[in-house]
């Protein structure tokens, strides 16, 4: 008794989900024609129905980004084109728009540290991986030592080269994930955006945001975010004005 | 700035791989190879010395039954005993890690491992047959004592299996 209802909710599962693939499909198509008629609100609308429906692409991200560049919206475009980077970082027309949409906004990067500009020619799930593969291939060597008769200099020499790699690898990790452009990076979405020295409406500004300029959240409070800026200056922005890229 | 229109299958996720369980629960695969690895690696070393163990006890009665042969104390019954059983040793411990019992070693057998002409090889199957019959028998057809000459011709032909 106690095995039918996983085994029910389990075909459920695999009956519905053709359907649903199907459903998602016919709903891609759908807001690829209202785009290629013009109609980019109707676009807008279909794509981030599919974003909520848990829908993640690339290409949807990347599309959606499109409507919103043809709408004005150069915040969210690029906010979109920044997300489907995160999605597939060697995404080309992604890319290829971004640096338009940033151009059209004059939208502010964030500067990035010097090891994390070697870093970024992989990707964090890249040194996931190489960091698995180091640290399993240094423990067989590690076993193949303790366990050997003779201790062979090319072994102990395979051992090194592992731990260097593995600490490298999660060295790398960190500092993308930590860095400006990690998992904390936002961007500003909003029109006219000032960053303020407080939580405060009437407080000085520090800087002026453009639609699209990239921040890097730090903490929040009520509706208020404190982020890292360009240019190195940090400052209050409100909450509703920027957008986390990792959803 | 136009549209791409092909949607895949699966849905990409924004959680660094290293934060997904799939990732984790993949780790098992090579964790269990490891404990793989290590129980063989631990399996070979006691059967290593397992075997190391029986060469050493095979080389020290060798040895001892050697020095008891050079003494040219023991009667002739035993004398051959022991020199067939050096024979069977020094068989086994050429026979490599095949692991071959001493006792079931023959005349033949210690021929063919040690690639013997067929003077050595007569001389071989002689020392056993003497061997077999003082165990046997208890008495022997030749004459009760050996000869310094047929001592040194066994301790010879004893000595020369390399």
């Amino acid at each position: 008794m106690n095995i039918r209802a996983p085994l029910i909710a389990f075909l459920l599962c695999a009956l519905a989900s053709p359907s649903l693939l199907a459903q998602a499909d016919a709903d891609f198509a759908k807001a690829n024609q209202e785009y290629a008629q013009g109609h980019f609100g109707e676009a807008i609308a279909g794509y981030e129905a599919l974003i909520r429906a848990g829908q993640w692409s690339a290409n949807i991200f990347y599309d959606l980004g499109n409507a919103y560049f043809r709408t004005g919206n150069f915040g969210r475009a690029i906010l979109n084109y920044e997300r489907a980077l995160a999605l597939e970082p060697h995404h080309p027309e992604a890319t290829a728009n971004l640096q338009i949409a940033r151009d059209e906004a004059r939208a502010l990067e964030m500067q990035q540290s010097w090891p994390e500009r070697y870093l970024r020619f992989a990707s964090i799930n890249q040194y996931s991986i190489a960091a698995a593969a180091a640290f399993w291939l240094g423990a067989f060597c590690l076993a193949t030592l303790i366990f050997a008769r003779r201790r062979s200099a090319t072994m102990i020499f395979l051992a090194m080269c592992c731990l260097l790699a593995l600490s490298i690898s999660v060295f790398a990790i960190y500092t993308l994930d930590r860095g400006g452009k990690g998992s904390a990076l936002a961007i500003v979405t909003g029109k006219d955006v000032q960053a303020r020295l407080a939580t405060a409406d009437t407080a000085n500004s520090v800087l002026a945001l453009p639609p699209g300029s990239e921040i890097k959240i730090l903490s929040t409070r009520g509706d208020w975010i404190y982020a890292a800026l360009p240019n190195n200056l940090r400052g209050w922005i409100p909450a509703k004005n920027a957008e986390q890229v990792r959803l | 700035m136009y549209q791409l229109t092909d949607r895949p299958a699966t849905t990409g996720s924004f959680a660094p791989l290293y934060t997904r369980p799939a990732f984790w629960t993949a780790q098992f695969v090579p964790f269990l190879a490891l404990i793989g690895f290590a129980g063989w690696k631990i399996g070979r070393a006691k059967i290593g010395n397992r075997e190391a163990r029986r060469t050493a006890a095979l080389q020290h009665e060798a040895a001892e039954l050697m020095h008891k042969l050079r003494r040219n104390a023991a009667p002739p019954g035993e004398y051959y005993a022991e020199a067939s059983r050096v024979v069977r040793l020094k068989t086994a411990l050429a026979s490599g890690s095949g692991g071959l019992d001493p006792n079931v070693v023959d005349a033949e057998t210690a021929a063919d491992t040690f690639k013997l002409n067929s003077d050595s090889r007569d001389q071989l199957r002689r020392l056993f047959e003497q061997s077999d019959e003082w165990q046997y028998s208890g008495a022997h057809n030749g004459p009760a004592k050996i000869s310094p000459e047929n001592r040194r011709e066994v301790l010879e032909l004893i000595e020369n299996l390399k």
